[in-house]
């Protein structure tokens, strides 16, 4: 399987932590909270869009709510192979920073 | 941002929402909108900004996310669509690989269609670029005058002009900066063995080599054409004459007594030009050339019929004022020819396309409307080829239409299905282009030998020509699409699925009938054009001339002692039996020229075509005399002032008596006493009527010498002729022709124009055919049930077969009504061309009409008797 990037790596632990609540707007905010970075909707989208095509994410339409003057959110939900893969990609970096702890060579802040 | 200090009504909503264009931006983005929730997520933020930051700051922020959503929306659109273009392109390819005749047909006769277009484009440019190859074309121009009242084969413009001009344009007009004078005379050449007659020689001012900016390989500078008997070969001629040696320096005889020194080799004349040169000699030479007093005087006339002036004006000058200023040049000059013609400066792109004047130093010049109208007839044909890819490729969408049922169940939009349309037809007519491609460049030599032309295959690959293709391209890809595009995406996908037609009955069957028919109207009208064509060349060939052209062989004179006498030659040549007789005249009946109009008796001005001939002249061709007598050597006045007219003068003349009359009145040395009226014979190309003509007699102006021969054992003949020739003109190569051959060679541009035109015309309707083959195919298979029933009830196969064609040729009927006609007009005005012509009957078009009714009939035929002799039962096993 192909690597994931740091972008769609944020933003799949972003649905992941918003578990039943992830849509365009929370989302965002999430990856904001999490990183630091205030990303475009439609950067947002493209990374989506790929991360569906790739099937790591599922999306459903919810039902219309007032405060969004009666639009409809889309939600979405990592998928078991989205939920490995993200996995994978967490321990590969775990590993991967820890060894080179080992290697005496920690990164400090 | 004072009016938000400002007091403003309390209207929330409006407030709050998002700015408007950028919203109704998003809105447009539609599929894409609703996919990502796009507004809503924005509106949600922008709720939340608004509150926090205010109007202005939320506003920003809403466009610049507005902004950034279109350009991911192009995005996600460019990849989903290359994805939904790679499943078009396989549905594409299974279905080509599934109805093969369909696709095979749809593909050929939008390939030939295209490289049909092609070639007249390529043909159209090649034409269109004559002397382009020139350094500063557009500043050079050649003069040409207009002698009135000196008609002469049609025209009083001539290609001429007076001697004294190039220099006097030159010294005078500072806007002129190079100018030259151009004389093209033949002659012999020798170089020790080597001798060949040739008729390429330009004689010339050394202006000439910097004005056409001749490309010099190798020698002295192109000054030295200022002295006699220099000469520059071409390449060709360089090699034709020394072989491997090196010219430059060495000596070549002309005409065997004027030796010329050769300056340098130049590179062959460009082409495509109006110049064909194989030898620049230096003008100088002419005066010793021709000696005495006609010599000196021959570079300073005012009147002369010898020159063609090439000038090159200074960049921007007007060339509409110098021309104002030529006829104020032309005034000071004493002899009257000079004032009272009139001067013109054509330009040199010009000449090829746009000349029909007396004395052109071109050999053959093109005619602008014959590519005119060749481009108009490729373009005919193109979109017949269109009209059959549009109506095949509708035809055969109609039988996919559960696959557009389906489709459309498992969600497709119509934007989608109008894609796969769209890019089905680029997929073709893209292999369609790269077919037509290749076929041009297989069949380029054979077009280059069709039309006469030179055409090379890299003409194709230029940026013009690219872009000129792609759009030709591009267009049928759309007009082919468009149809099925946008009806058949239309259809209602229940109806298709449970098993009903599709509606592509009424209004498209309609369309496609007219396209069939539009088609049909194009070959028929080109058919019977080309029936006129053929008609009218078989006439040409087939006319009595008034003298007879077969088994006569000319022989081309130079040898002064046979030029001053034929006798010799005549006895030593009849002592062969195939020569049964010989005359020496200084023109051939072929082609007689004339001088400017002379003054009658009766004191009018008359132009007359003159020939000289001896006493055989008449005989030897066959002509016949309508009253009085040939010259005969009893009558010994014959040898000073008889001479023979033909009819065409006695009518000019409005003589009732013409025997005995006297012909010219002042300053001849000799006057006329007509003895005889020849019959008229044809003596210029068909298209000229016959004019008034004179004949002296003369047994010491043998330019010709003409043999009649006899049928038996003609290489015998020649043999004979060839040895006597190498004993009585050592100094000249024997060269021969045949009469008729020379007569056929004089229509050679319309030879080739008629047989384009043959081509083109069994092209088009070859593709009519080819398209009706793939429609009859599709109508039988549509109509599978009714001809199931049918049979099954008893009809017989070639009824059914019938049943099925009749609805065909009913268009091809209705074809014929329009194309009749535009034929007619059109063989009309191209048989305007010619004096003598056919009548146009109805033959041409009842042929052309029968022959594409008997097509039509066997291509639809053909399919609708595979449909019929099919076994009813499976057909009808469906239901």
């Amino acid at each position: 399987m192909k690597d994931l990037t740091p972008l769609e790596q944020m933003i799949l632990g972003a649905i992941w932590s918003l578990e039943n609540d992830a849509y365009g707007v929370s989302i965002k905010k999430r990856v904001a909270d999490l990183s630091g970075r205030d990303l475009m909707y439609g950067t947002l989208y493209n990374v989506l869009s790929q991360l569906v095509r790739k099937e790591l994410v599922g999306k459903s339409p919810g039902d219309p709510t007032p405060e969004r003057g009666g639009r409809r959110k889309i939600y979405y939900r990592l998928t078991p192979e989205g939920r490995r893969a993200f996995r994978e990609a967490f321990q590969v970096q775990r590993a991967f920073w820890s060894r080179l702890a080992d290697l005496g060579k920690a990164v400090e802040r | 941002m004072t009016r938000q200090d400002q007091y403003t009504p309390q209207r929330p909503e409006r407030q709050i929402s998002p700015p408007r264009r950028a919203a109704r931006l998003l809105a447009r983005l539609g599929r894409y909108d609703e996919e990502y929730a796009v507004r809503g997520d924005l509106d949600e933020e922008f709720a939340e900004r608004f509150r926090d930051s205010g109007r202005r700051r939320a506003v920003r922020w809403y466009r610049k996310q507005a902004f950034f959503a279109l350009a991911s929306y192009l995005r996600i659109s460019v990849r989903s669509g290359a994805d939904m273009l790679k499943n078009f392109v396989k549905i594409a390819f299974r279905n080509m690989a599934r109805y093969k005749l369909y696709s095979l047909i749809n593909l050929a006769g939008l390939a030939v269609g295209l490289a049909l277009g092609l070639f007249v484009v390529l043909y159209a440019r090649y034409e269109l670029s004559y002397d382009g190859a020139h350094d500063r074309p557009g500043d050079i121009y050649r003069v040409i005058s207009r002698q009135i009242g000196n008609v002469y084969q049609g025209t009083d413009w001539w290609a001429v002009s007076p001697a004294v001009l190039a220099g006097a344009m030159k010294s005078e007009f500072p806007d002129v900066e190079l100018a030259c004078r151009v004389t093209s005379r033949g002659g012999v050449f020798r170089n020790g063995d080597k001798l060949f007659r040739e008729s390429r020689i330009f004689f010339v001012d050394p202006d000439f080599l910097k004005i056409f900016r001749v490309p010099i390989l190798d020698g002295a500078p192109a000054d030295t054409l200022r002295e006699p008997f220099t000469i520059w070969l071409t390449m060709n001629s360089a090699r034709k004459y020394f072989g491997r040696e090196n010219p430059v320096g060495k000596t070549l005889l002309y005409d065997n007594r004027f030796p010329f020194r050769v300056a340098g080799v130049i590179a062959n004349s460009p082409e495509p030009s109006h110049l064909r040169f194989d030898f620049v000699a230096s003008l100088t030479s002419m005066p010793e050339i021709y000696g005495g007093e006609f010599g000196r005087e021959y570079l300073s006339r005012t009147l002369s019929l010898d020159f063609t002036t090439y000038v090159r004006l200074r960049q921007g000058a007007d060339p509409a004022a110098l021309e104002g200023q030529l006829l104020e040049l032309a005034k000071r000059y004493d002899d009257p020819g000079f004032r009272q013609n009139r001067y013109a400066l054509q330009p040199l792109g010009k000449i090829h396309l746009f000349s029909r004047y007396n004395f052109d130093l071109a050999e053959k010049n093109g005619d602008i409307r014959t590519v005119y109208l060749l481009s108009a007839i490729g373009l005919v044909i193109l979109l017949v080829a269109c009209f059959n890819f549009v109506n095949l490729f509708t035809a055969r969408s109609a039988t996919r239409a559960k696959e557009i049922g389906v489709r459309k169940v498992l969600g497709s939009e119509r934007r989608g299905l109008r894609l796969q349309f769209f890019s089905e037809a680029f997929l073709f007519t893209g292999l369609a282009s790269i077919a037509a491609v290749l076929l041009v460049r297989l069949l380029l030599p054979l077009f280059n030998a069709l039309a006469g032309t030179d055409i090379d295959f890299a003409m194709l690959v230029r940026p013009g020509m690219l872009l000129a293709g792609s759009a030709i391209i591009l267009c049928v890809a759309i007009l082919s699409g468009a149809y099925p595009a946008f009806v058949l995406s239309s259809w209602s996908p229940v109806p298709i699925l449970k098993g009903a037609a599709p509606s592509g009955g009424g209004k498209s069957s309609r369309l496609r009938n007219a396209m069939v028919c539009a088609q049909f109207a194009a070959s028929i009208a080109l058919l019977a054009s080309t029936f006129i064509i053929l008609a009218q060349m078989k006439f040409i060939r087939e006319k009595d001339l008034g003298f007879s052209k077969d088994q006569i062989i000319t022989l081309r004179v130079s040898e002064p002692s046979l030029v001053q006498n034929a006798e010799a030659f005549r006895e030593e040549a009849l002592k062969n039996p195939g020569v049964l007789d010989l005359t020496g005249s200084d023109v051939l009946p072929s082609y007689i020229g004339g001088g400017g109009p002379k003054k009658m008796e009766d004191n009018r001005e008359l132009v007359f075509y003159r020939a000289r001939g001896d006493y055989r002249f008449l005989d030897v061709y066959g002509m016949t005399l309508a009253q009085g007598r040939n010259f005969s050597p009893e009558h010994p006045a014959d040898k000073a002032d008889s001479v023979i007219i033909n009819e065409a003068a006695v009518r000019a003349l409005g003589w009732k008596d013409p025997i005995g009359r006297l012909l010219l009145t002042d300053g001849q040395p000799n006057r006329a006493r007509v003895i005889g009226v020849v019959r008229d014979f044809n003596y210029h190309p068909l298209n000229l009527p016959v004019m008034p003509l004179w004949i002296r007699y003369s047994a010491s102006l043998n330019r010709y010498f003409s043999v009649r021969i006899s049928s038996a054992n003609i290489p015998a003949t020649l043999k004979h002729l060839e040895s006597v020739w190498k004993k009585l003109s050592p100094d000249y190569p024997f060269e021969y022709s045949f009469m008729d051959e020379r007569i056929g060679r004089m229509y050679d541009a319309e030879r080739r124009f008629s047989k384009m035109f043959v081509a083109f015309s069994v092209l088009a309707t070859f593709l009519a055919c080819l398209g009706l083959v793939g429609l009859s195919t599709f109508t039988a298979e549509r109509r599978m049930k009714e001809i199931g029933i049918r049979r099954v009830l008893g009809a017989s196969v070639p009824g059914v077969a019938t049943v099925l064609a009749r609805g065909f040729l009913k268009w091809v009927a209705v074809a014929a009504l329009a194309a009749f006609p535009i034929a007619y007009l059109a063989g009309n005005s191209w048989l305007g061309k010619f004096s003598y012509r056919i009548d146009l009957g109805w033959m041409p078009f009842l042929t052309a009409l029968g022959v594409v009714l008997a097509l039509a009939f066997v291509s639809v035929i053909v399919q609708s008797w595979r449909a019929s002799t099919a076994d009813p039962v499976r057909c009808l096993r469906n239901e």
